[in-house]
């Protein structure tokens, strides 16, 4: 028994459907309500960012945006709903324009080491692995929120927190980014409240992450 | 929505809540033919469970109160129902009327929430149906601590059959045969499995001696629960969604709407929502005569002038914080004290299951995968009770099957910033040079998570807690809600009897992580933290934070002396002969099961004996 087919992943909906005798229909019903505010974002640009976010989560491309390869069958294009949320930062499009310039592992390291991009980046990156965005001003604020941190700037290092409910201020950025979080896949798992496995899945060992990320 | 007038002057009964105390007595009292009035003071739940759902999903706490009105980050006085929320429990919150319902004016917060909508608090509970132990009803004659219930378990056996086939617990008798505990009737369906972390936790604990109690595999044990192995009253089979807290996204897990249906059904049961019922008149020692309510459009809209209705029987099902709320606002010059007081107990002996929840890092190559199943499946059941408890609380162990989301308030998102932002609010993220917290992107951000995030594990131990006059609810003479009714005011702390029962689940839960391999996370709490408790174990003080359980109870406690206790064993008032009330709130002894499935059993107990009492059709 496979707890979620690489299809399922692939192509949400249609093979969510297509096994629906034994998925969570509520949740998906729940999410058609959540139209996203799409606007025409260039090509070129989009390709860019899906590329940017490729090095930056660790995720291919054609799992970030499935419909970049096989138009139609990415029915939530969550990669336009993450543009546009990014692209409210400054320095989001000199960035993007810098990367459809050279979309080398270079210009990536460039990007992590200057403040004005590096938390943005990390703002992008959380955007695709939680669904809520972290404006990357409060991103920069806890990492040098330790004297060693302010120190030497780059090199990040808070210290443990023990207060509760002490989350990094963030806003979901829809119902629907928050179940499609790559987190939970990398975790070889599913979002909290959206699984879509038979009774039972939980006694046995999940399918390796290659299976949920490529 | 518009609230909607009762549609008769006179009922056979009117029950104030519809959770499942509420819900469970209307239904049986319809389906006998009497006719019933229920006043919700909130909300009806939606017509399907979208707008729910996707209220959880958007947002980005994801605490047990928030797929449900009102929001909860504005001030608890711009609604007409306000309720206490796990946001509200901070240093800087607790004691703020303006982020806090309750008004808490103890030395530490009383930590559990409930809920004020149709359906009431169990649409946001486990579904863990556990029975109570014989020695949980008789703590004064076994251990000669507390008060003895006016039952025992002989007594509610038959109910508790009854109640799990309402409820539709999923449990094996034989895996329950502990403790002294028998079954007349097997469970409606058979148990939920075991999670990989389980089947861990039941390896590393097999020959472990904790207070000279030996531990085998067979300890960890399938927890009876509220949701479905099978299809059950039309609702589907668990789909392991890990989210029975605060919400089972396709109803698997029993939640009182399933009864509410069945009671409405009947044809003779009517619900006002929006509709808070604020006032019962009556006479010392007399029958309730009236109920008086008032009744709003929306949360912070404007109100109704007061109205009331009246019936054989009054029934208040509304928890035990807002039932002794209600009679402790009824109060006259007559009955200073309040409706159904002439014991000076309602609002007393307030109790909850403190809970601790250590966490850790299983090693290297011990994946158990979290964040997969139900919240929970099994429990460590051995520390339930023994001679021990002459001095200290008992305690259960819940394993847990959602990583850290519940023990550091929110994983896996709070592991994931870490990593990516350079921080360490996890405790998990100190692998870098010199200790320090490593920021990672690409591939090594994805294995890194990987590798954490499928070793987390937590335990939970709910503790017995001892019922104390001192721990309370009353009526705040400052604070008042949109309606214009006193907030209630919490006064808490927990003894030394809970201490001693934390002390020792805190020694067990380091040893089971020994044996795991496991490397403790767990953290003292800041100083600042009001839930944190200063522990001495021999001299050597150490600090614990105590979390609450969403277990209330005790404030209406039931017995035979009418001056020791509110009701008796049906959970009728010692002092008016037509007034229920019913529910948790009238738990003599906390014990260490979770109360929904006991106060089930007792309301279907409770109904029969109404039934009984009315007038044949």
């Amino acid at each position: 028994m496979t707890e979620v087919s690489r299809r399922t992943i692939l192509a949400g909906v249609a093979a969510t459907a297509a096994t629906a005798a034994f998925t969570s229909v509520v949740p998906l019903q729940a999410l058609a309500q959540d139209k996203p505010e799409v606007e025409q974002i260039p090509a070129d640009d989009l390709k860019a960012f899906i590329g940017l976010s490729e090095k930056l989560t660790g995720i291919p491309a054609a799992r970030l945006a499935p419909g970049l390869t096989s138009p139609g069958v990415d029915p939530f294009e969550i990669a336009s709903v993450y543009f546009n949320t990014a692209k409210k930062v400054h320095s989001f499009n000199p960035m993007i324009q810098a990367f459809k310039a050279a979309s080398t592992d270079e210009a990536v390291a460039t990007f992590m080491k200057d403040p004005k991009t590096l938390y943005l980046c990390r703002s992008i990156i959380l955007a695709w692995y939680l669904g809520a965005w972290y404006v990357p001003e409060t991103l920069e604020a806890e990492a040098m929120s330790s004297p060693e941190a302010k120190a030497n700037k780059l090199l990040a290092t808070g210290k443990p927190a023990a207060k509760r409910y002490n989350m990094v201020q963030c806003t979901v950025i829809s119902p629907k980014t928050y179940s499609q979080g790559w987190v939970w896949r990398i975790a070889q798992a599913h979002p909290m409240g959206y699984a879509n496995s038979r009774f039972g899945y939980w006694s046995g060992k999940p399918p390796d992450m290659k299976d949920f990320i490529s | 929505m518009l609230a909607e007038k009762p549609r008769l002057p006179h009922y056979d009964a009117i029950i104030v809540g519809s959770g499942v105390a509420g819900a469970l007595v209307a239904k049986e009292l319809g389906r006998a033919g009497k006719k019933v009035l229920i006043l919700e003071a909130g909300p009806p739940a939606p017509v399907n469970i979208n707008s729910y759902m996707r209220q959880f999903y958007a947002d980005w706490s994801k605490v047990p109160e928030s797929p449900y009105p009102p929001d909860l980050s504005k001030d608890p006085s711009l609604f007409n129902v306000g309720r206490p929320n796990s946001l509200s429990l901070t240093a800087d919150k607790w004691r703020n009327p303006t982020k806090s319902y309750l008004i808490q004016t103890g030395k530490s917060p009383f930590a559990s929430t409930y809920e004020r909508v149709g359906g009431g608090t169990a649409m946001h509970w486990l579904g863990t149906s556990l029975r109570l132990l014989p020695n949980d009803f008789r703590m004064n004659a076994r251990f000669g601590r507390f008060v003895d219930w006016p039952i025992d378990y002989g007594k509610l056996e038959e109910w508790y059959c009854l109640a799990e086939r309402e409820i539709g617990v999923s449990a094996d008798s034989g895996d329950q045969s502990y403790h002294g505990l028998t079954f007349s009737q097997e469970y409606p369906m058979p148990g939920i499995p075991k999670s990989l972390t389980d089947m861990a936790v039941a390896d590393a604990v097999d020959g472990l001696t904790v207070d000279g109690i030996t531990l085998t595999r067979a300890s960890v044990r399938s927890t009876p629960a509220g949701r479905n192995s099978q299809p059950y009253q039309n609702r589907r089979v668990c789909g392991g969604n890990t989210n029975c807290i605060p919400i089972c996204p396709i109803q698997a897990k029993y939640d009182p709407t399933v009864t509410l249906n069945d009671a409405l059904g009947t044809g003779n049961v009517e619900i006002c929502y929006q509709t808070v019922a604020c006032r019962l008149e009556a006479d010392p020692d007399k029958p309730i005569s009236k109920i008086f309510f008032l009744q709003y459009e929306d949360l912070t809209g404007g109100h109704s002038k007061e109205d009331f209705r009246t019936a054989e029987k009054y029934i208040i099902a509304a928890h035990a914080i807002e039932t002794p709320r209600l009679l402790l606002m009824s109060k006259t010059d007559k009955m200073p004290d309040g409706v159904a007081n002439g014991s000076k107990l309602v609002g007393k002996n307030l109790m909850d299951h403190p809970f601790y929840v250590p966490w850790a890092l299983l090693p290297e190559g011990k994946q158990v995968f979290p964040y997969r199943g139900p919240l929970s499946t099994s429990g460590i059941e051995d520390f339930r009770d023994g001679d021990f408890r002459k001095t200290r609380a008992a305690y259960r162990i819940e394993i847990g099957n959602e990583g850290w989301n519940f023990a550091i308030g929110g994983d896996p998102a709070i592991t994931t910033v870490d990593f990516v932002n350079g921080l360490n609010i996890s405790g998990v993220n100190d692998g870098g040079i010199d200790g320090h917290s490593e920021a990672l992107f690409g591939q090594p951000l994805r294995d890194r998570l990987n590798s954490v995030i499928t070793r987390q594990i937590r335990l939970g131990f709910l503790v017995e807690q001892e019922p104390k006059e001192t721990n309370c609810v009353g009526i705040s003479r400052e604070h008042v809600d949109h309606l214009n009714l006193p907030r209630p005011e919490i006064r808490y702390e927990l003894s030394d009897y809970e201490k001693g029962g934390l002390l020792a689940a805190k020694k067990t839960a380091d040893a089971i992580f020994a044996r795991l391999g496991a490397k403790q996370l767990t953290k003292e709490p800041d100083l600042d933290d009001p839930s944190a408790l200063e522990l001495s174990d021999n001299g050597k003080s150490l600090r614990l934070l105590y979390m609450g359980a969403g277990h209330i109870m005790g404030t209406y406690r039931m017995g035979d002396d009418p001056k020791k206790s509110v009701v008796d064993s049906f959970q009728k008032s010692h002092d008016h002969d037509n007034l229920y009330l019913i529910g948790s709130g009238v738990f003599p002894t906390a014990a260490t099961g979770n109360p929904t499935l006991t106060l089930a059993a007792l309301c279907l107990r409770t109904a029969e004996k109404i039934i009984q009492s009315l007038p044949k059709a």
